[in-house]
């Protein structure tokens, strides 16, 4: 779930019109490097300290805005304003996010059909496919689009069967 | 189904699944990211309407009620077990609805209109929602046609209406449950369905009214819908919408309805837990600011139906208990505002005059003896007229004592108040009232059976018919 807060942030990001490389850059090193996260999340250290840190690392605009959550003691968030930010870059790009998770991994050109069907019902121009395996579905897929689920999997069809056989 | 071997059962099972069509579902599906108290916020489910079903993957079911930017919060109609952070909730589409059919007749019910007493399911598939709108002001007609409650004091004094809502008030233990079981009893034969919705009440007060409706036959024209204490408070809520859409199917068919509602301050008081849970602001009492139209909006569905649309009637006994008589209370004040006539349980209040302004001659010698009754202490000093009127006035209290559970037939109250107005009870001493009234009514059945026809069939008291039974008394007491 996506708070409010993380959203605002996210806008104030894509307004920066930072540079994609150095972001990724910047994400990667946050994500991986717990003691820098640390550092900045320690309320002790001070903010000119921090800042000193900030600007020796990050690109000059990725460091406003870090300094920015740091001031505002919301670096803890930033993880979640990331995934805000996605979802803007996304909809700028018209692309749609949708999640499948199979048993067995579909063959690419299966993807590629249900990407295109994807395309074609939501009136986008690209799909951003994020693939997930999960045994227990038996056999089969489940696609989530947004709160839409369709559901193709054998374990969705028994739990059906179950219902309607126990008559809920 | 009971008749059916092993064998069947399997070849049966086995044909189903067989036949079984695996199809592509496709569903709207949210993510529980809290819970607790009976409350679950959920995390997308972007068009869920307000007040639809959701279904949780435990399959219990909720009620939308809160719509934000975000998440939706969901009142549970069921066990939390099993739910948690990530849990998976599905829209039903549905409106929360009741499965109606004549089968509820004669059975106990919970809020949700399954059967808790072990008869077996109710098979049907016509469903009416619990929320509905109330009667437009064309589809209605006047009240006219009486209800007898079987109680001489209420029948005489305040008579309730068919469509009429008449609320019951009164402290703990003063007998609001004992007048509505009373006049549920005394429908018997009338042709109108009853319904008793308990919201909160104790499951062993429950058990024994249902005993009791069961004992004198009355189970035969009623429901009982039941919310009892334990139950969460969004069933509790739900109870009596899901009582009145139970009475809206009888409605519907041109039926007469009577339902009670015990109590509706219980119902307020669940509504407001459910709200500071749902964190919507408190108000007075911390009552939430939609508590007048919780009930407003409840007892605007009683209503008597346009002979054009099928001439059913709904009439509403609410009931709401008081504390320490105080019926200025926030709750108390806004259903005494809605409904049409109060029946007030507090002897002080009662006789102060707090009560509708229409007389009748019973009504008036009551009020006058109720003022002159101080003044018995100086008996030996008064004038005739006085102690004509506080006799008359005795005797008169004597004639409204009523046992429970004995509720009086329409040509008994019509026969003992003729009496009792035409004066002829007064030389009678009090001690002996009881037997007179029983030994009077004994004579009448013995001897005057035809008036008795009369008063049942015609329902209309003529001057000639006074006359009669002004003589037939006087014969009786030679």
């Amino acid at each position: 779930m996506i708070s409010q807060r993380a959203m605002n942030y996210a806008k104030i990001l894509d307004s920066l019109n930072v540079d994609k490389g150095n972001l990724d850059a910047a994400k990667k090193l946050l994500f991986n490097c717990k003691e820098l996260m640390e550092v900045l999340e320690n309320p002790a250290i001070k903010k000119k300290e921090k800042e000193s840190v900030i600007d020796e690392i990050f690109d000059h605009e990725i460091a406003k805005f870090i300094k920015l959550l740091c001031e505002n003691k919301m670096i803890q968030i930033f993880a979640e304003v990331m995934e805000a930010y996605d979802e803007i870059v996304c909809e700028h790009n018209n692309v749609l996010k949708a999640k499948l998770i199979y048993a067995e991994k579909p063959e690419d050109e299966k993807i590629s059909q249900i990407k295109s069907m994807l395309c074609e019902k939501y009136n986008k121009s690209a799909v951003f496919l994020e693939l997930e395996k999960d045994a227990s579905l038996i056999g089969g897929y489940v696609l989530y689009v947004g709160d839409t689920e369709y559901n193709k999997s054998i374990k969705g069809a028994l739990s059906e069967m179950q219902k309607t056989l126990i008559g809920r | 189904m009971s008749n059916m071997n092993q064998n069947d059962i399997i070849s049966v099972l086995k044909s189903e699944i067989q036949d079984y069509e695996i199809k592509t579902t496709i569903k709207e599906t949210g993510t529980v990211i809290s819970i607790g108290d009976g409350i679950a916020t959920v995390y997308g489910l972007d068009n869920a309407m307000y007040g639809e079903l959701v279904e949780f993957e435990t399959g219990v079911r909720g009620i939308v009620q809160n719509l934000n930017r975000k998440t939706i919060g969901c009142v549970l109609l069921g066990s939390d077990y099993g739910l948690k952070e990530g849990s998976k909730v599905v829209r039903t589409q549905k409106r929360a609805g009741v499965p109606v059919s004549d089968k509820v007749i004669g059975r106990v019910l919970n809020a949700l209109g399954n059967p808790i007493d072990g008869k077996g399911a109710i098979e049907t598939n016509e469903f009416y929602p619990i929320e509905n709108e109330a009667a437009g002001v064309c589809t209605r007609k006047p009240v006219t046609v009486p209800l007898q409650t079987g109680i001489l004091a209420i029948d005489s004094m305040f008579p309730i209406g068919r469509g009429q809502r008449e609320l019951i008030i009164g402290d703990r233990q003063t007998g609001k449950t004992s007048i509505a079981i009373d006049t549920i009893l005394n429908q018997k034969g009338q042709d109108v369905i009853c319904i008793y919705v308990a919201i909160g009440q104790k499951a062993s007060t429950v058990a024994k009214i249902v005993s009791t409706l069961t004992k004198h036959g009355a189970m035969e024209y009623s429901v009982v819908v039941s919310s009892s204490a334990s139950d969460l408070a969004p069933l509790q809520y739900i109870a009596p919408y899901s009582g009145t859409a139970i009475a809206e199917y009888f409605m519907n068919q041109g039926k007469d309805v009577l339902i009670v509602y015990d109590d509706l301050s219980k119902h307020a008081v669940a509504y407001r837990t459910m709200s500071l849970l749902l964190e919507r602001s408190p108000g007075r009492e911390a009552y939430p600011g939609d508590v007048f139209y919780l009930h407003s909006r409840l007892l605007e569905r009683s209503c008597r139906l346009d002979d054009k649309y099928g001439g059913g009637s709904i009439t509403a006994l609410p009931i709401i208990e008081t504390l320490a008589g105080d019926v200025s209370a926030y709750i108390p004040t806004n259903v005494i505002s809605i409904t049409d006539g109060q029946i007030f349980l507090e002897s002080e209040l009662f006789f102060a005059g707090v009560r509708p302004k229409a007389a009748g001659s019973l009504r008036i010698d009551l009020a006058q003896y109720r003022e002159m009754e101080v003044f018995t202490q100086f008996a030996s000093d008064l004038d005739k007229t006085t102690k004509d009127l506080l006799d008359h006035g005795k005797h008169l209290i004597e004639l409204l004592k009523q046992p429970l559970s004995k509720p009086l037939s329409l040509h008994e109250q019509v026969i003992l108040l003729v009496t009792a107005n035409n004066r002829l009870f007064n030389d009678v001493p009090v001690k002996d009232m009881k037997s007179f009234r029983s030994d009077l009514m004994d004579y009448f059945r013995a001897k005057y059976n035809n008036i008795i026809e009369e008063i049942d069939k015609s329902k209309v008291l003529t001057d000639e018919l006074i006359n009669e039974i002004i003589k037939a008394a006087k014969e009786f007491k030679k």
